[in-house]
């Protein structure tokens, strides 16, 4: 999902705080926003997760056809594995652009989106 | 890089051949981009930008000796523009180097937005500026320019190709942007001939002042292709910062920068203009995971690299409902 470890970021927002500490622009206080945001995020979202990508895999598994890898894996790495088997699917032209495909991935992106940037989906037009 | 090294090898750049060497210092440096840095200096006493793209910048782009003949094609043709003052190769820093003039304004989107509020008269000129700029920019065909081997060229075909590139080249899969790549496939717009492109004209490289639009700045990604993938890049919602019902860089309207485009010469294309509004969401959503897999990698400490992983949902989310417009669903 290309989200950094909360760990990774920690060592990130404490660079970037101490890079930006004598700075007043608004890169910095955009900055120390994301530093200050970020953790109590981080925190709601392992709990959020795990929920998501259960609805995920089964939206995704009910799409990818013949692409599902088998046997399917079990652990949490599901949702990285369909995707990867769709998107090779797509790449190769096993799976074609379908409405249903279309909804499945618009519903897993917004449910990322719900817990990631809420903000983002309710200003949407 | 010092700030005295830095004035030296400005002022080396700057000084006429047999004239006297100008007297640089430098005054601030400003917010460094990913692929360059920018300083604020003085050269004997006069104001002036020097842009820096150091030899281990990751992303390609064009010298600033091209540049400059793009950023003078440009404002010859009526594009507002800083002049450049001198560029080259610095060898005492390592980096290549852009002397422009200083002109007065804001850059900052959010800057930009409280200065010119959607719906107000500055932010319709704002507008209508950007549509008779780039109009102007686009009259700049192969003919006209002198460096037309230097410049890269975008066809559809090829990229759709460089896209591809992208995804594969990915550690994470994106089959939300790789659906978009094969309806793209399926939907080429028909060839037009080559045109002068800015690559990267949008809120946060346009310089705005009480006036309108003062200049355009940021020509590094600048190329010979279609012109409605610069009217859509400066439509793309991520630059509009939060004014979501201004698709012109939040402050404007689509059917005012239309009207601008065509009065004053230009030809709108809609499906053109849509084609590259997906092209370059997926290539802006591919763009944010590659920084966010340097992140990941151990290639780059920086917060916002990191943060850019977490918005290619963004861009994944605005790409499906762009493509969900045309299956009704």
């Amino acid at each position: 999902m290309d989200r950094p470890s909360a760990d990774q970021l920690r060592v990130a927002i404490a660079a970037s705080r101490a890079g930006d500490a004598d700075r007043d622009t608004d890169e910095a206080r955009y900055l120390e926003r994301v530093a200050s945001n970020l953790e109590s995020i981080l925190e709601r979202e392992e709990l959020l997760l795990d929920d998501a990508m259960a609805a995920t895999i089964a939206s995704f598994s009910a799409v990818a056809g013949s692409c599902l890898p088998d046997p399917q894996p079990t652990t949490a790495e599901q949702a990285a594995s369909l995707r990867h088997a769709l998107d090779r699917g797509l790449r190769d032209g096993a799976l074609s652009p379908t409405d249903e495909l279309l909804v499945a991935l618009r519903d897993d992106a917004t449910r990322r989106l719900t817990i990631a940037r809420p903000g983002y989906l309710q200003s949407a037009t | 890089m010092t700030p005295g090294e830095l004035e030296q090898a400005v002022a080396r750049l700057c000084a006429p051949a047999g004239g006297v060497t100008p007297t640089v210092r430098h005054r601030a440096t400003a917010s460094a981009g990913a692929t360059r840095s920018t300083h604020f200096v003085d050269i004997d006493g006069t104001p002036a930008v020097v842009q820096l793209r150091h030899r281990e910048s990751a992303l390609q782009t064009m010298s600033s000796a091209t540049e400059r003949v793009v950023v003078g094609a440009a404002m010859d043709a009526g594009v507002p523009g800083a002049a450049t003052i001198a560029s080259g190769w610095m060898a005492e820093i390592e980096a290549d180097a852009i002397v422009s003039e200083f002109l007065a304004g804001e850059t900052i989107p959010r800057r930009v937005l409280r200065l010119a509020p959607p719906d107000t008269p500055l932010a319709e000129t704002l507008t209508a500026d950007c549509g008779r700029s780039l109009a102007a920019l686009h009259r700049v065909g192969e003919a006209e320019l002198e460096i037309v081997d230097e410049l890269p060229r975008h066809t559809e075909s090829s990229y759709l190709e460089h896209l591809h590139d992208l995804l594969d080249e990915l550690p994470s899969a994106h089959p939300a942007l790789r659906y978009g790549l094969v309806v793209l496939a399926t939907d080429l717009p028909d060839p037009q001939p080559k045109r002068l492109v800015h690559g990267d004209f949008r809120n946060g490289n346009l310089l705005v002042d009480g006036s309108g639009l003062a200049a355009v700045l940021d020509w590094e990604l600048a190329h010979l292709g279609n012109p409605m993938e610069d009217l859509a890049w400066l439509c793309l919602r991520t630059w509009r910062f939060g004014h979501e019902s201004h698709p012109v860089g939040g402050f404007g309207d689509l059917g005012h920068l239309r009207a601008a485009y065509e009065a004053a010469g230009g030809t709108w294309d809609a499906e053109g203009f849509r084609w590259w509004t997906i092209a370059r969401t997926i290539w802006w959503g591919a763009g944010l995971a590659t920084q966010a897999a340097s992140f990941e990698r151990g290639e780059s400490d920086s917060l916002v690299h990191a943060a850019s992983g977490r918005r290619v949902v963004e861009l994944e989310y605005d790409l499906l409902n762009l493509l969900g417009d045309d299956h009704g669903s």
